[in-house]
């Protein structure tokens, strides 16, 4: 039974049930909702952004779920590593998706609650961040400078271990 | 301002009710930038992040610093670079944030954490082991020494002139049902000396911190000093602030003006956080000299010192630490002795003089070329060794100077040149180096890949052992490919190929630091339910390798020995029988003559019996050493 969902701009997409069960949102609604004809409204998620979703879905539709519990092991010493990102993927999140892009995919993702494809995003930016002063990283993200001198005083010496590293 | 944050929570209620017609479009929330995302999404960024990252994403808006401020992401941090668990350091160190303690801390003393050993004595060596002390808000670097906890009441009943040994410790109880052989008790107690400390206090009183230090150490060190002293102090001075005080009157008339100057505030650092200074002392282990007090000394990380060493001398000995193990080799294989025919032997007045052993020689050789080529490639650019957390490898060399000299230490090279039967005798001074113990169980993916039927797998790391009447030593556990199958050291493979080796950390005058004591192959890990109990004196074969499980073609396995197996359990370990079975891995284990003269390879057994324990049967010795793993 399809599942329809509809963009926040009134964009309808009809996909399969174990491609929309990959958000974890979408996948406890069905389940408590049961197989319906009707459309699941989508506010927070513009169209070309739910389209982007759903290629990411449907292309990692068979593979297993994460554990649900992976996150929580903060103390764990396993090293979340960001840069082994799948070649699939790394092009998926290139291909013609600037920033804001890239931030409303990481905020649909959880918002839908789509573990992977937030990693995913967060891998992304993460690996933008790297290796950039924070002039750089301003500018990449268009942030504002809204420290005082005083803090930029006081960060400057926070940080001077850093500089030669 | 509306944030995103707020327009998407997450509940299921907006669709409850899609019988209502779908609500007209809304308009389209104002596009999303990186600190406008929610902070749980922010925070997964950052973990991510390594340190020096997080940092200049700090340094970018407010909201940035707030979310890479957050002490779960610096905690984490610390676990993962350092392997640090900074809950519990946290309440005594005084900082206020875990980001502070992580720079101010580890990132400018981590590399100093975990197990060293001395490149002196040559013999003995030591073993010095650095660890976060949050009682004392220290850092503190305590040499480890062990002895045998209390005798066994019943041990010296029935052995009297048994064992080999004439100087065995009275602790020695029988092996099971096997004649003649006796078997060490083992109760490790292990005692702590301090050698040097890392404190850290407020910048007001670190000033008043280091006075005290350095008027306390007025007096203590007023002792007879080494003749060289007073061309030294020039070099000293540059990490050696002192008092003039009642200082000896040559050292401060050469130096007080220079110094005073230097006590007036103490290095600032770029890691100083929270206007939190640390520096360091020395606690004066000086060898063979009464204790001294407490000093002011300086913690370097020893690379550039090590480089001094190897270019301004011709004739010691070079040597560097194993890059597979971080052990320092047997300082023997001077290449002058190989090249030019000259014959040197060096002395320390307290062991005997280093022997020259071919073979031992030989292997060194390749496996310093090994050690060459990993330096020059981790270390381009020497001179920017700073501690880092990037560092792809951390620095391996740590060396403590202070004004008592407490590290140095003297040694004479004899030299004798072939043709000319010259003799040329120089003394020379050297400072004590550490080398960091390669700890590959911490990176590498654990466990081990360790043969499948192996049931009880002994833990990589620091072990204690006992060698008879030399007592007890420490040694470095860790699994090997068998030598000579492939030279990839640090890749794994699942085969039948690896090797149990048992380097030793601190050494004797029979087998000196670094050198293996003993190594047995795993093949699938099932070993034998009996040791193998020679039924007399070795006979010289012709065909190498015969009847021996071993392949050193220079020694063992000329020797054919005609073994009797005998069965043996764990009740001979504990008593009664234990919950495991106990498996015996035929082995050969290394003993040579005082000066480590003449060392050869004899066969052994060696008994897993738990993951802690392990003992080890040297057949012609007729004597069971106990292995026990230590936690440092």
């Amino acid at each position: 039974m399809p599942v329809i969902l509809q963009a926040s701009d009134g964009q309808q997409f009809t996909i399969s049930k174990p491609v929309a069960e990959r958000s974890m949102l979408l996948k406890n609604m069905l389940d408590d909702v049961g197989e319906n004809e009707q459309a699941i409204p989508l506010p927070n998620v513009s169209g070309p952004i739910l389209a982007a979703v759903i290629e990411y879905c449907e292309h990692h539709k068979d593979e297993a779920m994460p554990a649900a519990d992976e996150d929580d092991k903060v103390f764990e010493a396993s090293k979340k590593k960001p840069d082994d990102i799948d070649q699939w993927d790394a092009d998926f999140m290139k291909q013609g998706k600037g920033n804001e892009e890239l931030f409303e995919i990481i905020l649909a993702a959880n918002y839908l609650d789509i573990k992977p494809l937030l990693d995913l995003g967060c891998k992304t930016v993460a690996n933008m961040i790297k290796g950039k002063t924070p002039e750089q990283i301003r500018e990449m993200f268009n942030i504002e400078n809204d420290f005082t001198p005083d803090e930029e005083e006081q960060i400057r010496r926070e940080n001077e271990w850093a500089a030669d590293a | 301002m509306h944030t995103p944050r707020d327009g998407y929570s997450r509940t299921a209620a907006a669709f409850s009710r899609p019988q209502t017609p779908p609500p007209p479009p809304r308009p389209p929330p104002p596009r999303p930038t990186l600190i406008s995302l929610p902070q749980e999404c922010l925070t997964h960024i950052c973990s991510l992040l390594t340190a020096t990252h997080l940092a200049c994403l700090s340094a970018c808006s407010t909201r940035l610093r707030c979310v890479s401020n957050d002490d779960l992401l610096w905690l984490r941090l610390c676990l993962i670079d350092y392997g640090v668990d900074a809950r519990h350091c946290l309440p005594a160190f005084p900082y206020s944030s875990v980001r502070s303690f992580y720079v101010g801390v580890l990132v400018k003393w981590g590399w100093t954490l975990g197990p060293w050993q001395a490149n002196y004595p040559f013999f003995t060596g030591q073993l010095l082991a650095v660890r976060i002390d949050p009682d004392l808000r220290r850092i503190v670097g305590e040499k480890i020494t062990a002895t045998s906890a209390g005798g066994n009441p019943d041990a010296d009943d029935d052995d009297n002139g048994d064992a080999a040994n004439p100087l065995d410790p009275p602790s020695v109880v029988p092996f099971g049902t096997i004649p003649g052989v006796t078997m060490d008790t083992l109760s490790v107690q292990l005692e702590r000396k301090p050698v040097f400390e890392v404190r850290f206090e407020r910048r007001e009183l670190v000033c008043a911190s280091m006075r005290d230090l350095w008027s306390q150490n007025m007096g203590a060190c007023t002792r007879p000093r080494d003749d060289d002293e007073v061309e030294d102090m020039d070099m000293d001075m540059d990490s050696e602030p002192v008092f003039s005080g009642n200082q000896s009157a040559a050292a401060a008339s050469s130096a007080t003006t220079a110094m005073v100057a230097r006590t007036e505030g103490p290095t600032v650092s770029a890691y100083d956080q929270e206007d939190i200074m640390s520096y360091s002392t020395c606690c004066g282990a000086k060898l063979n000299t009464p204790t001294l007090r407490t000093h002011v000394g300086s913690i370097q990380d020893a690379g550039s010192t090590f480089s001094n060493i190897e270019a301004s001398l011709d004739h010691f000995p070079i040597f560097r630490p194993s890059p597979a193990t971080g052990l320092w080799p047997y300082p023997e294989s001077s290449r002058v002795l190989r090249t030019e025919g000259v014959l040197i032997t060096m002395f320390d007045s307290n062991e005997p003089p280093l022997a020259f052993n071919r073979n031992e020689a030989e292997a060194l050789a390749s496996e310093k070329l090994a050690a060459a080529a990993a330096i020059a490639a981790n270390a381009a650019d020497p001179t920017s060794r700073a501690p880092s957390a990037r560092q792809h490898l951390p620095p391996g060399l740590l060396a403590l100077s202070c004004k008592t000299k407490c590290h140095e230490y003297g040694v004479r090279t004899v030299t004798l040149r072939a043709p000319e039967g010259e003799l040329r005798f120089r003394p020379g001074r050297f400072q004590t180096l550490w080398s960091k113990i390669r700890q590959p169980w911490l990176t590498r993916p654990s466990p081990p890949l360790l043969p499948p039927r192996m049931l009880v797998a002994p833990l990589e790391g620091i072990w204690a052992g006992t060698y008879g009447g030399h007592g007890i030593e420490f040694l470095l556990l860790r699994y090997e490919q068998t030598p000579g199958i492939s030279s990839a050291a640090s890749s794994y493979k699942p085969a039948d190929d690896l090797d149990m080796v048992f380097y030793k950390v601190t050494g004797d005058v029979n087998v000196p630091r670094g050198e293996v004591s003993c190594r047995a192959k795993l093949h699938d890990g099932t070993g034998n339910p009996y040791v193998r109990v020679p039924l007399g004196p070795p006979q010289q074969v012709t065909t190498p390798g015969a009847g021996v499980d071993d392949h050193d073609e220079d020694n063992a396995s000329y020797l054919h020995y005609e073994y009797q197996r005998v069965l043996f359990g764990s009740e001979v370990f504990y008593g009664t029988e234990f919950h495991r079975g106990c498996a015996a891995f035929p082995g050969v284990g290394t003993v040579a003559m005082t000066g480590y003269r003449s060392p050869t390879r004899i066969p052994n057994d060696v008994i897993v019996i738990s993951e802690t324990e392990v003992a080890v049967y040297w057949h012609d010795m007729r004597r069971v050493s106990r292995f026990v793993k230590v936690d440092l």
